[in-house]
């Protein structure tokens, strides 16, 4: 009897391991992602993104485009960054997922990018242009960072994950929650989202 | 019964494998990305508790890393060299790391935990140090930057791996056959396998799984060298192998585990028990061809 409760342990244990196979559970690449949505007269104009990456990518990046080892990143570097270590995540969507009023918006081109070595971190910063105009109704605009393929995993940083930039003439709220509707990776990860809804502020 | 539970073991680990075989860097990577979303599944209740855990490990390391090179001190290295075995044993516990393949192939064979221990050992110990071996080279020898070589390297060992793998299970399951054959015909004997316990199939196999560089013993090399720290960057990469070795190990023990309880189930019905298991067993082998080209697919 011991032996077959034994096994039975053994068969979950096993079962787990395999399901666990499935799913890229080995990230290689870590993200602390934080967000600024920028607001300018006509309502939402888009996000900056910053992404500051593990120290292990870091130096992988560090010892590819460095050229000059002075830990610093100078223009044609982080020209050559972008060109080889950013822009193939056009295919990923750079990992930005946007839905306007429950409709998707296809994340298909950024602008201003840059990178730095701050503090021992590699940071990428980058704008996603998304122009939602806001009116006296609400608008709803939701926003989530993820590798579909998990190769990387995006989680928002503990200090200030997101912030407004020039809201003050607009009714703003947000919250981040993690959105049971969707899932990434063969439907094994929730994302978690930023949920935003703003409007016109009434004279 | 336990035919069924066998049957979808074998389908979860077959999807495993064939999804682990597109993990490649899509900061890098020139090919389009596999289509993702669209598959159905279940959420894993680990899974982004994992992943969290693996991220702080990784800040841990890198951290006590640095304290380890600045400071010229011992003290943080034996956190250091816990941090790295856990963060190897949660590595390998994502897919890939030859887990599925692991599993088919000592499912296809005998019968003893021992060999499922061993595999899994060889096949993170080739699995790292294929990744040490790959820093090193591309940084002391061709002098160059290894995020270029890696995904070229990664790609040609692929190559390799997958072909040697469909060559042993071709012969996994020849063998099998012929197991097959001579077992039916000798009904009820308890005879055990001539296939146990064999060493250099079994190295064989580690070997074909292994040669594929592990990304994350590359990323921790990487990093010691960046703060020249090759010593202390060994010393990890053999915690992080040691810590693979555990769960590889651990899945194929399970796997050798579960195929035992259902015959455990069976004992008394030698016949059945016999047909049963020959039938895994060449299942197991195809298994283990199926997979190597189904990779080899994904990867040409």
């Amino acid at each position: 009897m011991n032996s077959r409760v034994s096994g039975v342990l053994a068969l979950v244990a096993f079962l787990l391991f395999v399901s666990a196979d499935v799913s890229n559970s080995h990230p290689h690449v870590f993200i602390q992602n934080s967000l600024r949505v920028v607001f300018e007269q006509q309502g939402l104009v888009g996000v900056r993104v910053k992404w500051v990456f593990d120290e292990f990518f870091t130096s992988m990046i560090v010892d590819e485009f460095d050229k000059n080892h002075n830990r610093k990143l100078e223009n044609p570097e982080i020209v050559n960054i972008e060109k080889s270590a950013f822009a193939n995540l056009v295919k990923f969507n750079y990992f930005s997922f946007i839905k306007i009023n429950g409709k998707a918006f296809t994340v298909e081109y950024v602008k201003d990018f840059s990178a730095s070595l701050a503090g021992g971190n590699l940071t990428y910063n980058f704008v996603i242009p998304c122009h939602v105009k806001a009116i006296n109704t609400v608008k709803e605009f939701i926003i989530a960072q993820y590798d579909p393929t998990y190769y990387t995993r995006v989680a928002f940083a503990k200090d200030r994950p997101v912030s407004l930039e020039g809201a003050s003439a607009f009714e703003v709220r947000y919250r981040i929650s993690k959105s049971m509707k969707e899932a990434y990776y063969y439907g094994q990860i929730h994302p978690v989202e930023v949920i935003l809804k703003f409007k016109q502020r009434h004279e | 019964m336990s035919r069924a539970l066998i049957i979808s073991v074998i389908a979860l680990t077959l999807l495993g494998g064939v999804l682990s075989a597109k993990a490649q860097n899509p900061f890098i990577v020139k090919e389009s990305p596999p289509k993702a979303s669209a598959h159905p599944g279940v959420p894993h209740p680990f899974m982004d508790r994992i992943g969290d855990w693996q991220q702080q490990l990784n800040q841990k390391m890198a951290a006590l890393t640095r304290q380890a090179r600045e400071r010229k001190s011992l003290r943080p290295l034996l956190s250091l060299i816990a941090i790295a075995f856990l963060y190897g044993v949660l590595h390998a516990a994502g897919p890939g790391h030859g887990k599925a393949v692991a599993t088919s192939y000592l499912l296809s064979r005998g019968r003893k935990l021992r060999g499922a221990i061993f595999l899994g050992n060889s096949i993170a110990f080739f699995h790292g140090l294929s990744g040490v071996v790959l820093v090193l080279a591309v940084h002391f020898v061709l002098k160059r930057g290894v995020s270029g070589s890696l995904e070229s390297v990664i790609r040609t060992t692929q190559l390799i791996s997958y072909s040697l793998i469909v060559l042993l299970g071709a012969a996994l399951l020849t063998k099998s056959l012929f197991t097959w054959r001579s077992q039916t015909g000798n009904e009820g004997s308890n005879q055990t396998h001539a296939s146990d316990g064999k060493r250099s199939t079994s190295l064989a196999m580690a070997l074909a799984v292994g040669v594929i560089p592990c990304p994350g013993v590359v990323l921790v090399m990487l990093f010691c060298l960046s703060l020249n720290a090759v010593g202390l960057g060994l010393v990890l990469a053999f915690f992080l192998i040691l810590g693979m070795a555990m769960t590889v190990s651990a899945v194929g023990v399970a796997g050798l585990a579960a195929k035992n309880l259902a015959f455990g189930v069976l004992e008394h019905r030698h016949r059945l028990v016999t047909i049963v298991k020959c039938s895994i067993e060449s299942a197991a082998a195809l298994l283990v061809m199926v997979l190597g080209l189904l990779f080899l697919a994904t990867t040409l």
